[in-house]
């Protein structure tokens, strides 16, 4: 699905070095890393936004690639309101905007009679679910996330965790999820990739393997582990910069 | 502080000011050609209400004119320096060039240019060069300020020129061009007048040459008359621009809501 092979990217410093990761089709990865390793500039190559000094980055896919990017701040419009917002990829698309679509899309982020409210009549957690709905409204098939909870209450985070997990698993979605909280990214992912501080590095990976409910994951044995044994590689990941 | 005393307050004041004004004019024995008594001046302003009124219509009539072209010229401007940067780096210091000329400076060239036969034109001109530079300031700054990520999630949705422009630039830019707009307004106000007492020599039929014409017959009164018509006039363009502002802002901008609150 998205394939970086030997990826090098340099602003005025370089940033990352020798990325090689392989995503498959309906994933679910997390980056963590600590500031300023590259994270955000992965999802950009990711996207497109940006391209690689170096080494390719490729979407393998048999549909169009659709990408769906939520960014750390909600990054809605104030002057349109929620549903407006939320169709304004279909718009930038010149498909035609589907009304139903959207508020079916509102209804599945819980924000069901607040189409025609402004962004500054809501919280910040129901800003960010419009930004979710706003990334699927296009069908997206590849998730792209950047710290979207960062900024949000635990309990608020928790309950958006659940419905991205949601939404994923019903829309099959390939997902990329940049965070700093290791907890988040265990809870949420399938597998972890863990970059060193600057350049980022790909230092570590690690797969989730459970059978039975994230809430009961939480609460096991192996979750402490994975949790110290990730921040583990964190650490040495900064000190050894 | 209420509402009401907020709008009363000032009022009041002036209404103080203008007793004792009367009051002292009447004790020292002024005369009405070095400084008139309120009465004196409500007085002139009731005898040639309907020259002075037709004055202020046309002081107005070419502020708005020239207004609305310094808007559109100005936003027309910026949005052609947010396409091409070559065309804002050539351009752009020359509106500089013409903010920072006095008007008074390049009125006579103008006039002499346009003619004195068409000398509403030269002030209409002279009005625009004073009054677009703040639009064109303040919306240049608007487009420069667009929310870095909404312009990667336009670029990510492969978003037109035309559609980053029409959906998000000048969208994102109005509460900046509706500041430029409301300093503007006053701007081309000053420009007309400036520019009517330059041409002033009797082929203007604005405010500025009651002022110029009853100066010289030492109608202070009548000048007051045309002063305080002048005043209300800027402030009548002051409160319509505010107006403006508001309405568009008052869904969805902080500026508005905070204003209601």
């Amino acid at each position: 699905m998205l394939n970086f092979s030997d990826v090098h990217m340099k602003f005025d410093k370089e940033i990352l070095s020798n990325i090689n990761l392989n995503i498959d089709s309906g994933e679910f990865v997390s980056i963590l890393g600590p500031s300023g390793c590259g994270k955000s500039t992965l999802l950009r190559l990711a996207s497109n936004l940006v391209q690689p000094n170096n080494g390719t980055v490729n979407h393998n896919l048999e549909e169009k690639l659709s990408i769906g990017f939520v960014f750390q701040n909600p990054t809605l419009m104030p002057w349109r309101n929620v549903l407006e917002n939320v169709l304004l990829p279909l718009e930038l698309n010149k498909k035609n905007s589907s009304k139903e679509e959207a508020m079916l899309l509102l209804e599945r982020v819980g924000l069901k009679d607040k189409e025609k409210n402004y962004p500054h009549e809501l919280s910040g957690g129901q800003m960010m679910r419009v930004s979710i709905a706003r990334s699927l409204i296009n069908g997206c098939n590849l998730l792209l996330l950047d710290e979207p909870f960062a900024a949000l209450d635990e309990i608020t985070r928790r309950k958006l965790e659940d419905d991205l997990l949601e939404i994923w698993k019903k829309e099959k979605l390939t997902v990329l999820f940049v965070t700093h909280s290791v907890s988040e990214a265990i809870y949420l992912s399938q597998r972890i990739i863990v970059l060193s501080s600057g350049p980022g590095r790909i230092i570590y990976e690690k797969n989730i393997d459970y059978n039975f409910s994230k809430k009961d994951f939480l609460a096991s044995n192996e979750y402490q582990i994975i949790n110290n044994e990730i921040f583990e590689k964190l650490r040495t990941g900064v000190n050894n910069e | 502080m209420s509402k009401l005393s907020t709008y009363l307050s000032p009022i009041i004041t002036l209404v103080i000011i203008f007793i004792i004004w009367e009051f002292l004019v009447n004790l020292f024995s002024i005369e009405t050609y070095i400084l008139p008594a309120p009465s004196d001046i409500i007085y002139s302003l009731s005898n040639n209400l309907s020259e002075l009124l037709l004055a202020t219509l046309n002081t107005l009539k070419i502020t708005l004119t020239a207004f609305f072209i310094a808007t559109i010229v100005a936003i027309g401007l910026a949005v052609i320096f947010s396409l091409s940067k070559l065309l804002e780096v050539s351009l752009y210091p020359i509106t500089v060039i013409f903010q920072v000329t006095p008007v008074v400076a390049i009125a006579p060239l103008i006039i002499i240019w346009v003619g004195l036969d068409n000398v509403e034109t030269a002030i209409l001109i002279l009005s625009v060069i004073v009054a677009f530079f703040p639009v064109l300031a303040n919306t240049n700054l608007g487009f420069r300020s667009v929310d870095k990520n909404l312009r990667e999630l336009f670029l990510i949705n492969r978003a037109s020129k035309w559609q980053t422009l029409t959906k998000l630039n000048l969208p994102f830019a109005i509460p900046y061009i509706l500041t430029g707009m409301k300093t503007s307004i006053g701007l081309a106000l000053i420009g007309t007048v400036v520019a009517e007492f330059v041409a002033g020599t009797g082929s203007s039929t604005g405010l500025s040459w009651i002022i110029i014409e009853s100066g010289n017959r030492l109608d202070i009164a009548k000048l007051f008359s045309a002063l305080i018509l002048l005043v209300l006039s800027g402030i009548f363009l002051f409160l319509l621009m505010s107006s403006i502002e508001y309405n568009i802002l008052k869904r969805w901008h902080q500026s508005a809501k905070e204003k209601e609150s």
